[in-house]
């Protein structure tokens, strides 16, 4: 069975024994040599359903990331190139915005407001930070520079004009659409929007990584888990070995569904330069998860608490004392079991 | 005396396998849930095959303290507006106007077409009229702000992005959902008056305000106590509408219990926490139900003692 990674899901489901361990079959397998650093973060849960340390009770056999997906027809239109750091990033938006386009497009009901923030973030931020953040390696200080620096960022974004201050009710559809029909020149979003582009999109377009940033929103793919209750866990850990064989690997480098365990380069360069994207990723190990995962229900949380950031309702502080008061109590609950 | 007795027992033990599928369904379907339901609230649980832990009643008093709790329930009372006060309202006034005047004057065919439009929204899907109201309320591509920054407004509302608009954007459309079901149960009632009165009323050079005042009020008054006990109930319990237009937000300020109880099971996984605010949730509707239903006996039974 397919189940969504992270805390708040398959590790809730292994904290109430609703999965079983796949340990054993991992060494059997050699799944925990295939999938190292933060992809196998996501496969291993603790007793208390934490990710990152423990039992595997899940398998990816691809994987996700967040980057910056831009229209290239209107980039060669202002005469602008891809930016490679956080400051040429900022000088597109301006030039865009000098045009009276706004940069950005994004949706505050739903995630891609709190992954830009996330991203945010994490241009301020190192590993442990995110260690901290999403395994509770240690206390995390939403007072800190890293929370207050990326806040103040997203913060600075919207009153500049970078992001409409009026998408606090708009959906990630309605993000992917403005994007698509051209209203807005970029959006920072998943690679799970790659297949939707190339079918939908009429202007050319392409995708980079976050512009600076060694760590970026994204991780391991859903999960293959088995059901405690299930009759033929042999033969489904059997299954699961297959989509990590090289074949299943290669066509899912062929098709953009970037494998974790392959070396073919697609033939279509848009999906070579994504597969790129990903495996330099993989390569420096940058893979931060996504900022509602550490505790259940955070998610909600999240968007309620930039909603409330991007329609000027709440200053910087009065949004990180929201997002950390209800870090500190889930993660209370979570320790508590 | 005591064969009459004997013989009344028996009748009575005769109705009962009658009465048996009805309450083997109602315990199947509404008291063994609810006995879980209050059973779970008793603990802190994940769900699934996560242990219990005994909690006694701890989640209701950590639901005293709980802010989205009190939020969601005070939200209650605008959703109580939007269902229940607006809609009956105004279907009393639409209802007599339909019957009364354009009945009259242009046919019952008319009237019709027209009460068949206005329950229309009634009949679509709260997932389909919810996605329509998307569109029309988007900020930035709604058909509503489209129309304003075309007229030259700058800076359109954020209908259902800004916490003090969300609400009042969100009993607009509830407004519109349920404006149908009054208009449609009032028109049936004024069939069943008797047309004598308003005649009767007419040549006694009573105009249409005195006669709605006098005659059409009193008249559908069981109705109206139908209308107003099943609207508040589908009030309180409300969640479709939210879920698709708001998902509680922004920033809460459209919370409401069952979304609420929705969100502490599965998206928090506090089972007991989650069952406990439905418990709360059903205890209010119960009460509310008994005052609306005892004033309803107290108004027909001064009906009847003709006062």
């Amino acid at each position: 069975m397919e189940y969504n990674k992270g805390n708040a899901t398959a590790g809730q489901l292994a904290a109430q024994g609703l999965i079983i361990s796949l340990t054993d079959a991992a060494k059997q397998y050699g799944w925990d040599t295939k999938l190292a650093g933060s992809l196998a973060t996501t496969a291993k849960y603790s007793d208390k359903g934490l990710m990152g340390s423990g039992e595997w009770y899940g398998v990816p056999n691809y994987g996700e990331f967040v980057g910056v997906y831009f229209n290239k027809d209107m980039f060669t239109a202002a005469g602008l190139s891809i930016p490679t750091t956080l400051d040429d990033f900022v000088k597109v938006m301006d030039a865009f915005k000098a045009k009276g386009v706004t940069p950005l497009a994004t949706a505050g009901a739903e995630y891609p407001l709190g992954q830009l923030w996330y991203e945010l973030v994490l241009s301020q931020a190192d590993r442990s930070f995110v260690d901290s953040y999403e395994l509770f390696k240690s206390d995390v200080d939403f007072a800190g520079s890293v929370m207050t620096g990326g806040t103040q960022m997203l913060k600075d974004w919207i009153s500049k004009g970078y992001i409409a201050n009026n998408v606090g009710a708009l959906k990630a559809e309605d993000m992917g659409v403005s994007f698509i029909q051209g209203k807005a020149p970029m959006m920072v979003s998943g690679s799970w929007w790659f297949g939707r582009l190339v079918t939908d999109m009429k202007a050319s377009w392409g995708m980079f990584t976050f512009p600076g940033n060694k760590l970026h929103p994204g991780s391991s793919g859903n999960l293959w888990v088995v059901p405690t209750k299930s009759k033929n866990a042999d033969l489904a850990k059997e299954f699961i070995d297959i989509t990590l064989s090289a074949d299943v690997q290669d066509v899912l480098a062929q098709k953009g569904g970037l494998p974790v365990a392959s070396s073919a380069t697609a033939t279509d360069p848009k999906v070579a330069e994504l597969t790129k994207s990903f495996s330099s990723i993989l390569a420096q190990d940058g893979l931060a998860f996504y900022p509602d995962w550490p505790v259940p229900g955070y998610y909600d949380v999240i968007v309620a608490q930039l909603q409330g950031l991007a329609n000027g309702n709440k200053d910087v502080k009065a949004t990180l004392d929201g997002l950390g008061s209800a870090y500190a109590a889930g993660k209370k609950d979570l320790l508590k079991g | 005396m005591a064969a009459t007795t004997r013989h009344r027992r028996a009748t009575w033990v005769g109705y009962l396998p009658y009465l048996l599928p009805g309450l083997i369904a109602f315990a199947v379907v509404i008291g063994f849930p609810l006995a879980t339901n209050v059973y779970y609230s008793l603990f802190r649980w994940k769900g699934g095959l996560a242990k219990m832990n005994w909690y006694g009643l701890g989640n209701y008093t950590d639901l005293l303290s709980d802010d989205a709790f009190w939020v969601s329930f005070r939200n209650s009372i605008a959703m109580v507006v939007a269902m229940v006060v607006v809609p009956t309202l105004i279907g009393l006034v639409l209802a007599a106007v339909l019957f009364d005047y354009l009945g009259r004057r242009f046919g019952t065919r008319v009237a019709a077409v027209l009460r068949a439009t206005y329950y229309l929204p009634q009949i679509l899907p709260v997932a389909v009229a919810g996605v329509v109201w998307n569109w029309i309320l988007n900020a930035q591509t709604g058909a509503i702000n489209v129309i304003l920054s075309s007229l030259g407004v700058v800076n359109p509302p954020d209908w259902l992005g800004n916490p003090s608009l969300a609400m009042p954007s969100v009993m607009l459309v509830l407004i519109w959902v349920q404006i149908g079901y009054p208009v449609v149960i009032f028109m049936a009632a004024l069939q069943r008056v008797d047309p004598d009165l308003y005649e009767a009323a007419e040549l006694d050079g009573a105009d249409w305000i005195n006669r709605f005042r006098a005659i059409t009020l009193p008249q559908i008054k069981p109705e109206t106590f139908v209308v107003t006990l099943t609207c508040t109930v589908a009030a309180l319990k409300v969640f479709a509408p939210v879920y698709v237009l708001t998902r509680g937000g922004p920033e809460g300020s459209t919370l409401v219990p069952s979304y609420y109880s929705f969100l502490n099971f599965f998206d928090k996984s506090k089972v007991g926490y989650g069952a406990a605010v439905s418990t709360v949730l059903t205890v209010v509707i119960i009460l509310v139900a008994v005052v609306i239903l005892t004033f309803q006996t107290r108004s027909e039974r001064r009906e009847r003692e003709g006062r």
